[in-house]
């Protein structure tokens, strides 16, 4: 059995360390040359950036569209072991934590031309949209991202496939 | 002989889990300490915060970490660092299982702010499962038997 003094003295010192941090934390970032924001309004950024984001943001209906023809190269965000349980049908898997080590061997036998289409999955999931913007500044000027990808293209029961 | 080997076991194990999970935590809370904006970003690709809160715990998080890391490793003040440690391991374990049970697989940025470390998550939850046994036994060395060795 925990002695209550003990559990007096464990609260104090619980109470003086979160003090002294908080307050560590906040002067430290009024100080510092790279400080944020105590509160930032995320989502509000997210749907400014798609606004004015160079049209980067497809529609599922145009995606689906262009799968349709064959005429765009779907790139899935996600970590591989993701893209291994389930994919967009054709899709290339090209994990955004790895871009540099794996753009070569993935990017090479796309040419700049090609519509692509990147995809993760969850609405706040910006892996798309960081790769989509990663593709674009490396030349592919044609590179769009499919907002909740994975999921709203299992919603509507879209060709799928998985690796064995 | 082996009463003795075990008696001096168990001197050197609550120092060194001390240790250990104090440098743990000045290890983790460094490069959240350098790049608060990285940091924050982790956070939100952690989608469990209100969009208010994501910042405050960047600015904060690390801060608690060192000094919890810096308490536990001088041995100053261990019921409350101990408490804490217990505390932020398990609620990070938590998150670690609620994320991976909805399947979301973000990287983890306990140890660093690079979105490149490779995120798989089963490595992570045995990572801090290892680590939660560590501080669980320096919160029975400290609140339950606490001998002569713990203040």
């Amino acid at each position: 059995m925990i002695k209550k003094a003990l559990i007096i003295k464990t609260l104090k010192q619980v109470l003086f360390i979160v003090l002294i941090t908080l307050v560590a934390g906040f002067v430290s970032n009024l100080f510092r040359t790279d400080k944020i924001s105590f509160v930032e309004n995320r989502s509000k950024k997210i749907n400014q950036a798609k606004l004015s984001g160079n049209n980067l943001e497809i529609s599922l209906e145009e995606a689906v569209i262009l799968f349709r023809k064959n005429a765009a190269i779907f790139i899935d965000a996600r970590p591989l072991e993701e893209y291994n349980a389930g994919h967009i049908k054709d899709a290339i898997s090209f994990p955004y934590e790895e871009t540099d080590e794996k753009f070569i061997q993935v990017m090479s036998g796309i040419s700049e031309d090609n519509v692509i289409i990147t995809y993760c999955d969850g609405e706040t999931c910006e892996l798309s949209m960081d790769l989509a913007v990663f593709l674009r500044n490396t030349g592919y000027t044609k590179v769009r991202a499919l907002s909740n990808g994975w999921s709203v293209w299992q919603q509507k029961r879209l060709p799928v496939e998985t690796v064995k | 002989m082996k009463d003795k080997i075990i008696q001096n076991i168990s001197l050197y194990l609550y120092p060194g889990a001390r240790i250990v999970l104090g440098l743990v935590f000045i290890y983790a809370s460094y490069d959240k300490l350098l790049h608060p904006a990285a940091f924050a970003k982790i956070i939100y690709n952690y989608q469990i915060l209100p969009n208010e809160l994501i910042n405050l715990s960047a600015i904060f998080l690390p801060w608690l970490e060192l000094a919890t890391g810096c308490l536990l490793l001088s041995g100053v003040w261990l019921p409350g660092s101990v408490f804490i440690s217990n505390v932020l391991l398990i609620l990070f374990f938590c998150v670690l299982i609620y994320n991976k049970a909805r399947g979301l697989d973000i990287s983890c940025g306990c140890f660093s702010t690079s979105s490149k470390s490779i995120s798989y998550s089963n490595l992570y939850i045995i990572r801090d499962a290892a680590f939660i046994i560590i501080a669980n036994y320096l919160f029975i060395k400290v609140f339950i038997s606490p001998t002569s060795s713990a203040k």
